[in-house]
Order: C-alpha cells, then structure tokens, then sequence
C-alpha cells in the first residue's frame, strides 16, 4: 500500500523534473509552497529521533531504550524525504550541486556563503551523516549478537560484516560507552542548530511573518513537537506488529506524551509571541498579516491548525488519554497534520498578501504537488517497514542493561 | 600453555568470581559481556575524546578557510555593497562542520583504540563461546601456565560455573 504511493510520488516527481516546477501551482508571489511546506515538515519529524537518542541519553532518561532505534531510523528516513523536497523544489535539478556545493560553476563563481539556503545544505547534510553514524554504532553489539542466530541466507553474514566483529569485550564496552555519549553530546546542539538554520531560511528576509527573531526557537520547539508526536504513532505501529507489549510499556508512552504536551505548551507560547510582537511592534504590515490569517483566503487552515496544535494537545493532561493507544493513536495522527497545516500557514499565507496588493495572489496546489506530498508519505512508510522487517527494532543490549540492572 | 574460560549466568555472579580470582593473584585474560558493566573495564580506556577534538578544531579550520577563502581570496563578489567576508556569516557553515568532523573522527578513534573492525576472534576454538557471551552469558577467559593451576581455579569457584579449557 505505502510502496504504491510512493511509486505515485515518484511519477510525480519525474514528471516535475521533466516539466519543470510550471506544472506545480506556485506563482510570482507564491513562490514557495507545499514543496518548502513538506520540506520543513519532514525535517521537523526527524528531529525527535535525534532528541530522543542524544538528549535523553545525556539526561539518563533509560526509558528511552525501548523506542530510540525506532526513532532514530524515523529521523533518517524522514531527513531522506525532505532533502528530496530541498533538490526538487529548485527546478533544473541538475544544476543544485553549482548552486549549492562550494564547487566553481562554468562562470567561475562559488555559491554564496552569504545564503542560509547554502547554510542550509551543510547543516542537513551533517544532521544525515551524524544521525547515520549514532544510529549504526547503536546497532554495532545488536547486530553481534543477532548475526549467530540468523541462519536464513545471506543476512546473518551481512549482520556480521556490519557488526565489525564486535566480540564484546569490557575494554571495547567502556570505549563504546564513551563513544556513544560523545556522540549524543555532539548530536544534541545539532539537533537545536539545524532546525535553527532552516528557520533562518525564513528569518533573514524582509517578509512579514518571515522576517523574525522568534523564528529559531519557535521553529525548534514546533520540530520537537511534530516529531514526537511522529514517535508516538510510529511507536503504536511498532508495538502493535510485532507485539512488543512487554518491552513499550504504557508508562513509556506516558513518558512520551509527557514530552509531547510540554513542547506543544512551547509552541503554544510561540504563537503568543508572534502576536504580541505584531501588537507591540507596531508595524502595520505585521498587524495586516495577523488579520490576514485570522480571516484572509486561508483562515481555515490557520484556525484548525490553532485547534488541532493549541486546543487538542491539552487533552493529555489527562493521565488516562495519556495511557490510552487509541486516543493517541489519533491525537498523534492530528497533531500532525496540525504541524504541516503551520508551515503551510508561514509559507504561503505569508507570501500570498505582502507588501503591494498588485502582486497579491493566492495559491491552490496542482495534484503534482499533491501526489509529491503523499508519495513522500509512502516513501516514508515504506522505508521504515524495510527498517522493521531487517533491523533490531529495539536496541537490545540496552534492554538486556536494564534487566542485568535490575537485580544489581 | 592453555586458557579457560568461565561462564558465569549474571554479573553479580562474575564480579564474585573474578574478586575470588583476582584474590589468588591469578590474572585475567579479558571478559566478554553482553552488556556494559559499570566500573569495569576503565582501566583499559584510552581516551577517544582526543579524537573528537582534534576533528572539531580541524572542521572548524576547514569552514573557516572555505569561507574566507571563496569571499575574499579566490573570487571577490560585490553582494550590495556588503563586507566581502564576515564572520557573522560564516558561523552556521563553520558549527556545522566542526560537529561532523568532529563526529567523524570521533568514530574513527573508537575504530583505532578497540583494534575494530576484526572479524576473527583472538583466541582459537572460541567461537561457541563468543556467542554465548553476546547473547546473555558473561565469559571471563584466564592464561593458565600448566594443569595444577586449572585445577586451582576449579577449587577456588568451587566448581560452581561451568568451565572450557582451550588448548592453544
């Protein structure tokens, strides 16, 4: 099911590439829309995984064992789906590595440091191949001991090719031990810093609703939010497959929608802000752009997404929603699309109604654009379930940890 | 010459054991865990931080001269009259690559300091017992110089846990 959607989404994407982004709804005003809206979507969902795996390693938060691989493959694929968005969203795709890689064009210019965009593909880039890393040294001693056990075909070698023949010896745990924590130490400023360079995509222009020094903040907590609520479902599927009841718990899922609520309070305060600034700064394009969403072409949106981001999340106060998988299950799911439905607010309603009411125009996505967004979906799905299928899901020293600690 | 090798069940067991050994100024080869345990093993930790930091200072390097280099040095552009090279600008690029070197070197260390990868065991004949030690045994392995001192460690456990002798 999901691997038809991503064929669909990949049609749509060569279709894009062959005809270019006209046959997308953008427009002189609109310049950016669903594809910079999935972008920062995605980027967002892949945050979690990394707070997950470094933030709460470095707190100690041993809770955390039972989902963290599940999220860091999240975080990779996700960061996957949207580095598609980035390279497709250029048009003439071909030519992304003169504008973007410090590489001399055929006029002899380099791209220009000056642009966040540029800043852009070395903090993804760097989130990718340190994500990469934790994630694979978490599953060096796992794929050790699973390589023995595996008798069928060739996957037991490959397990134990990528294992590098890890024998499991103290000298090598009290290296990896150390190795593990310094990771997590340099992940954890990444985490705030490449949510951070992407606002700045926003931050630095002159843009009304753009144009923002609560953007990085607001953008890291929104990241966090959206991500966990990611982890939450992706944890509920996992659990339900595979039947690993006894290792997720409902007091890890409470722990988590804990997390959840918390960042979504910070969202919450970040809106405020922007509104307050709009109000106390005192500029009237800022204050025409409050109105604007509030009641302009696209109020809807920016009202349910005020529902589904500010209003629903305060059912988890509730220990008993908290604990319930259903409930969840679709707070999860609607908090989601509650983030989506908040960068689509930035993006487009920001850049539908600016300055000159000549160049005022709306926007509605065409299906390519559509059939993109959902075949991101389905590459997404389908990636993590070949992740489920081949992968220790669950990080099982960590788990053989806590029960050796147990009875210590 | 030979060595044994012990499996003890859990690590309250191993840390009894290896305390009895150690005891009788018997020296132990290595131990092989399935989980890392707490206090142990320190003493053969050298320190891959060194790593981390010799790969941060040189990313950092790196970015900065990219940077400066392109702006100011290589091809000059006139960006609306701005400085051709701050160093406002060039901070993200330079974070950014400092963290992935730094990550970088830091797994390469760890690759340098435990000898990995090595898909072979140091010891012949060993390799049930690498399996068990991954799985959910603790297998602690000793050098005995000849026969009484193996019976002297089977007198010492007891003959509580089960014990392999390997010939070399």
């Amino acid at each position: 099911m999901s691997s038809i959607f991503a064929l669909w989404g990949i049609v749509a994407m060569i279709l894009t590439v062959r005809y270019g982004v006209g046959i997308w709804g953008i427009n002189d005003s609109v310049v950016w829309a669903l594809d910079i809206t999935n972008f920062v979507f995605w980027i967002g969902i892949g945050h979690a995984g990394t707070l997950i795996s470094a933030i709460l390693l470095l707190l100690r938060q041993h809770w955390r064992s039972s989902f963290n691989r599940s999220a860091e493959a999240m975080t990779i694929i996700a960061v996957l789906c949207a580095g598609m968005f980035a390279l497709i969203h250029t048009g003439r795709q071909w030519f992304t590595s003169y504008w973007l890689l410090p590489y001399i064009n055929q006029m002899a210019i380099y791209p220009n440091f000056i642009s966040p965009l540029v800043w852009d593909l070395f903090a993804i880039l760097t989130y990718f191949t340190v994500s990469v890393i934790f994630w694979y040294v978490g599953m060096i001693p796992d794929l050790a001991s699973l390589a023995p056990n595996v008798k069928r075909g060739k996957l037991g070698r490959l397990y134990f090719l990528f294992s590098l023949g890890w024998k499991g010896s103290l000298g090598q745990w009290a290296n990896y031990n150390k190795l593990y924590m310094l990771l997590a130490g340099l992940a954890t400023p990444l985490v705030i810093s490449v949510h951070t360079v992407v606002s700045f995509d926003f931050a630095v222009t002159i843009l009304p609703g753009w144009h923002s020094t609560i953007f990085p903040p607001y953008f890291v907590s929104g990241a966090i939010y959206s991500g966990c609520a990611m982890v939450v479902l992706l944890t509920l599927i996992v659990r339900k497959l595979l039947n690993l009841k006894d290792i997720i718990t409902d007091d890890h899922l409470d722990k988590l929608n804990k997390v959840l609520l918390t960042t979504g309070l910070f969202v919450i305060f970040s809106y405020m802000i922007e509104f307050f600034f709009a109000w106390y700064g005192g500029n009237s394009y800022e204050q025409f752009l409050i109105r604007n969403r509030f009641g302009g072409t696209y109020s809807y949106i920016f009202i349910s997404m005020i529902a589904l981001n500010c209003l629903l999340p305060q059912l988890l106060w509730s220990g008993k929603i908290r604990r319930s998988a259903r409930i969840m299950l679709v707070i999860s799911i609607l908090i989601n699309i509650g983030m989506w439905l908040e960068r689509f607010s930035i993006i487009v309603i920001s850049l539908h109604k600016d300055y000159l009411p000549s160049s005022w125009m709306d926007y509605s996505p065409t299906w390519v654009e559509v059939s993109i967004l959902l075949g991101s979906f389905g590459i997404f799905f389908t990636l993590f379930l070949i992740f489920l299928r081949f992968f220790p899901i669950v990080s099982m020293f960590e788990i053989k940890e806590r029960v050796e600690g147990r009875h210590e | 010459m030979s060595k044994i090798a012990v499996i003890f069940p859990g690590i309250d067991e191993l840390k009894e054991g290896l305390e009895k050994i150690e005891k009788q100024g018997i020296k132990v080869l290595d131990i092989y865990s399935p989980v890392p345990i707490k206090n142990m093993g320190q003493s053969r930790l050298r320190n891959i931080s060194v790593f981390t930091l010799i790969g941060g200072i040189v990313g950092c390097l790196v970015a900065f001269t990219l940077q400066y280099g392109i702006t100011n040095i290589d091809y000059k552009m006139n960006f609306g009259g701005k400085p051709f090279f701050a160093v406002a600008y060039a901070v993200p690029v330079m974070f950014e690559l400092t963290v992935l070197f730094a990550a970088i070197s830091t797994f390469i260390g760890f690759l340098c300091v435990t000898r990995l990868p090595k898909w072979y065991s140091d010891i012949k004949g060993f390799d049930e017992l690498h399996e068990m030690a991954l799985k959910d045994k603790f297998v602690l392995v000793i050098e005995t110089k000849n026969d009484i001192e193996a019976g002297e460690i089977k007198e010492i456990l007891a003959g509580r846990y089960e014990m392999v002798v390997i010939n070399k």
